[in-house]
């Protein structure tokens, strides 16, 4: 019953109100009462178009919902409080903790993520350093997120940020100032094209332009860092102004300085370390190309050191998804100068490849084959490792038995004593018969020459007229008289003698200069078995040798 | 210990084979696994001797003994009383072509051209003067005058009279320029005028490039050219043979630079100049001529650019097809010479052993199974199989020996390991290269 009551009496007080509450709306807009704003609202969709209308009934919902927030704060006498007692929210705690909140929650740092933050520590920077590194919101790339490489950039930064300022002190500037100016001519620009500018709008435009000039010098860094590290795809380093008047001022200013300073201070670029150039290798996968040229080009005396450097190239290229190529390349260049290293190389790529996405199995080409493998056994003994690997994938057994394939094996000469000794009947046929025809010729030559015609001799003609004497004066030779006198001419002037004396010397015999001297060397054949007169471009010439062996009896 | 050595011929093969040549004299001595060989040239030479005309292809690989037969070849031949010139092809010597490189190996022939007392080669000279000689005694007997009046001024008439005569009965094709510049060369000989007898020497040997030079000097219409070089080698060899020569025989080496004769249309041109000449000779159209070509297997058998390219050659050069590795054939135009056996190298390098006792006089303590050792080591070297010649194994064998000579004590098997083998083969990787035209 007693609930009923209540009931009866929030009811009664809630029509009161919201009667009370049409009043109120009649009197500020009537048309307004045709359609409740509720559903209104709820209908924005279908009156979306007509913007007015929508804005108007927004303003009205907004006004009943403060009205509706507001009325717990009404006090009306004739609403009881029929609810248990309310528990108050109490916020002491919250305010009171919110003085120690950083001790939990950390503050925000606008600078958290940029480069000057994290490499604060890492490099030792100092404060000035660490600010030009915050200048800027470093965009990565797959370059620079290698940390080799991003170090090696922030290095080079700073390193021409103060070469820069060392440059324009001497102008009596510097780089902030240089920026200043720039963005007050940007700003002065951008002025011009809008009437509405803020203090936050000024800011804000100066600090746009002075990242963006830090980070030009940043990208310019990077840049050279890449072209020294082989890495080949280009960055963009070019400032982006609102103008191009502002980009020319900059140009005029500052680029050329920038990339002086970044050029002096590129010398001091190191190596990379291993770890970013597997690093590097992996993101540029043709990036060993020009390493392999170089080692080619520059190779060293020492093949050793040479091969030492392509298995380098192999292991930083670890991850390079192209790495096979490395090993095929040097089995291909060591094929003329190490076989065993050559097949060692290719077996290398054989592996590789198994382990690769695609398996590629390019083979050498025919003209390698020949040099690698100068007998069929060889190339068989190879292809058998090789079959092994792809079945096993046992690199190390695969590469341990390459030593083999070249080997020597022992090579045992068979001498068969029956083919000896007909080796030796015939060869004393051969010196017998060669013997005859060389020696033959010697007794049945003489100096006479026999003119043939036809078949039929005709002439015969004694070279030597007066007849050969016999040995006399120690002459260990049957030389005629004028043969002797010959001889004794050239003993006369010390075994060299003119053309011409030996002419004149047979004119004077009756006899012709080559029917003498083929004469006498036809008659010492036999005993020297050689030519005891030559033609030289003197004259005619003796070896005193023979000559004192025709004469030594 | 050898017997029938001279020691002459023994200084000559140590001294030679140390130098890596062979010997001038006593290479019958060395002549080891070459019977066959040598009963076949010395029945061709025969031949040649009793007027026919041979033409003969030494076929062998680098270090088969292609040189070293046609060293012996030339040995024996000037014992037999032959003219010979060597001569060896190069990309600027050919038998046949328009710019002079035929005439180029014509003039090579000549100035090589060797007779026994003059082996060296130059000796053409000495042959002109030679016959001049003959037909002037030749004259002097038949007009009964002396042997020291034939010289005047006044016979010359006669003698003149007897060269045209003999030019022209030896003599087909440009004889009349032929016997001409002979007779300036007589005229020369009998006046000593040495720049006339230089200039038609010079003619003779092909060295005119210009008819109105040759005109100039000597008053002759025509020169020897790449056309006619032919036919003028068949006069001289007449001539020769007129002189009282057994032949003339010619060796040309190194045919491989006719297989690299770019163009094939050359290439072609000179087998065919090659199969008229191996016309001549089994036709019987020439005399006592006795050519030999050596080149390696691949100029003759390579069917794209060997001597087979050309089908006229390929079916007169095809290997009897009855002849196999046992049963040979040295009777026919093409002798190849395979690489000697063990069985061969060891009788060599034993008679080498004797020879070189013989010369010093000393009987060293190398046995036959030190020579056996000795070879097994050097086969067993890298290399050996690829590139290991004759030529190395002598040399290396006669190098030890001369060491142990003069250091009675050292360790023989010592030395036979510390052998090394060098690749001597001339680089052929160039003819990969060669394109064709």
């Amino acid at each position: 019953m007693t609930y009923l009551i209540i009931i009866g009496l929030i009811l009664f007080f809630f029509f009161k109100l919201v009667t009370k509450l049409a009043g109120v709306n009649d009197n500020s807009s009537k048309p307004r009462s045709v359609s409740p704003p509720v559903n209104r609202q709820i209908n924005k969709s279908s009156t979306y178009q007509d913007t007015s209308v929508y804005k108007r009934s927004v303003v009205q919902a907004s006004t009943i919902s403060n009205q509706k927030r507001t009325m717990n704060s009404f006090h009306d006498e004739s609403i009881i409080e029929v609810t248990p007692e309310p528990i108050r929210i109490s916020y002491d705690s919250y305010y009171s903790d919110f003085e120690n909140r950083s001790a939990h929650t950390p503050a925000y740092d606008p600078d958290e993520y940029k480069l000057g933050k994290k490499y604060k520590d890492k490099l030792a920077l100092t404060k000035q350093e660490v600010g030009w590194l915050n200048k800027f919101w470093n965009d990565a790339n797959v370059f620079n997120s290698i940390e080799g490489c991003e170090t090696e950039i922030v290095k080079l930064y700073i390193a021409s940020i103060k070469k820069i300022n060392s440059f324009l002190k001497k102008e009596a500037s510097t780089l902030s100032r240089e920026i200043e100016a720039i963005a007050q001519k940007s700003l002065d620009f951008q002025k011009s094209q809008t009437t509405y500018w803020t203090d936050y709008d000024v800011r804000s435009h100066k600090e746009s332009i002075e990242k963006e000039a830090f980070q030009v010098i940043y990208k310019r860094c990077e840049s050279v860092v890449r072209d020294r590290w082989n890495h080949k795809r280009k960055i963009q380093a070019e400032f982006y102004p609102y103008s191009p008047e502002i980009k020319a001022l900059f140009d005029e200013r500052l680029a050329v300085v920038i990339d002086d300073a970044v050029k002096k201070c590129s010398q001091h670029i190191g190596e990379p370390d291993d770890l970013t150039e597997i690093a590097l290798n992996e993101i540029g996968t043709g990036r060993w190309k020009i390493y392999f040229e170089a080692i080619i080009e520059n190779q060293l005396a020492d093949e050793s050191a040479t091969i030492a450097q392509l298995y380098r190239l192999g292991e930083l290229n670890a991850k390079n998804s192209n790495v096979e190529h490395v090993f095929y390349e040097a089995s291909k260049f060591l094929a003329t100068r190490d076989k065993a290293e050559s097949l060692r190389f290719y077996l290398h790529y054989i592996w590789h490849d198994l382990n690769s996405k695609q398996v590629d199995s390019k083979q050498l080409n025919k003209t390698i084959q020949k040099k690698l493998f100068s007998k069929q056994q060889e190339f068989e003994h190879f292809q058998s490792i090789v079959d092994d690997l792809v079945k096993t994938k046992d690199l190390p057994k695969a590469l341990t038995g390459v030593s083999s394939i070249y080997t020597p094996k022992r090579r045992s000469i068979e001498i068969d004593i029956s083919a000896v000794q007909l080796v030796e009947r015939q060869h004393a046929g051969t010196v017998s018969i060669l013997s005859e025809y060389l020696r033959d010729e010697n007794e049945q030559v003489s100096d006479n020459i026999e003119l043939v015609t036809d078949g039929e001799l005709i002439i015969v003609v004694d070279s030597a007229s007066p007849a050969a004497e016999s040995n006399v004066d120690g002459c260990a030779v049957n030389l005629s008289a004028v043969q002797r006198q010959c001889l004794q001419i050239f003993e006369s002037e010390e075994f060299v003698v003119p053309f011409g004396t030996i002419d004149s010397f047979a004119k004077q015999n009756g006899l012709f200069k080559n029917q003498l001297i083929d004469g006498i060397n036809d008659q010492c054949m036999e005993l020297l078995d050689d030519v005891l007169i030559e033609e030289s471009e003197e004259g005619f010439e003796i070896n005193v040798n023979y000559y004192k062996k025709i004469f030594a009896a | 210990m050898i017997t029938n050595v001279k020691p002459k011929e023994a200084t000559a093969i140590i001294n030679s084979l140390l130098g890596g040549v062979v010997p001038k004299i006593g290479v019958q001595h060395i002549t080891v696994g070459r019977s066959d060989e040598v009963e076949a040239f010395l029945k061709a030479l025969d031949d040649v001797k009793n007027g026919h005309s041979i033409v003969k292809f030494w076929i062998g690989d680098f270090g088969s003994g292609k040189s070293f037969m046609l060293h012996l070849l030339n040995t024996v031949a000037l014992k037999q009383k032959f003219v010979v010139a060597n001569a060896d092809f190069t990309p600027d010597n050919r038998l046949y072509s328009n710019d002079g490189k035929a005439v180029a190996l014509y003039a090579a022939i000549m100035d090589n051209i060797a007779i026994q007392t003059k082996p060296e080669g130059g000796a053409l000279a000495t042959l002109l003067d030679k016959w001049i000689e003959q037909i002037m005694m030749q004259t002097a007997t038949s007009h009964n005058i002396s042997l020291g009046e034939i010289r005047d001024e006044k016979h010359s008439p006669l003698i003149q009279q007897n060269i045209v005569r003999t030019v022209n009965e030896i003599t087909e094709v440009g004889g009349f320029d032929f016997s001409w510049v002979i007779t300036k060369y007589y005229e020369g000989f009998i006046k000593e005028d040495d720049a006339l007898r230089r200039n038609a020497l010079k003619w003779l040997k092909g060295e005119y490039r210009t008819r109105t030079e040759a005109k100039q000097d000597l008053g002759v219409r025509d020169i020897i050219n790449d056309l006619n070089f032919y036919d003028m080698l068949k006069n001289f060899c007449k001539l020769f043979v007129s002189i009282g020569y057994a032949g003339f025989m010619i060796n040309l080496d190194e045919a491989i630079n006719l297989y690299k004769i770019s163009t094939s249309v050359m290439r072609e041109k000179n087998y065919e100049k090659i199969l008229t000449i191996y016309n001549d000779c089994f036709q019987g159209k020439v005399s006592n001529l006795f050519i030999n070509f050596a080149g390696t297997k691949e100029v003759l058998e390579n069917p794209r650019r060997g001597l087979f390219s050309y089908q006229a050659l390929k079916s007169r050069l095809e290997t009897n097809k009855f002849e196999t590795l046992e049963i040979r054939d040295f009777a026919q135009p093409v002798i190849r010479l395979l690489p000697l056996d063990n069985n061969e190298i060891f009788v060599l390098l034993k008679k080498l052993k004797e020879v070189f006792d013989f010369h010093y006089s000393v009987e060293l303590d190398i046995s036959d199974s030190d020579i056996h050792q000795f070879m097994e080591e050097l086969y067993n070297k890298p290399g050996a199989a690829e590139f290991l010649t004759p030529r190395e194994v002598i040399r290396d064998f006669l190098n030890i020996l001369s060491i142990i000579r003069q250091n009675p004590g050292v360790d023989k098997r010592k030395l036979f390991g510390e052998i090394e083998i060098h690749d001597e083969r001339p680089d052929e990787s160039i003819f990969a290269d060669i394109e064709e035209l």
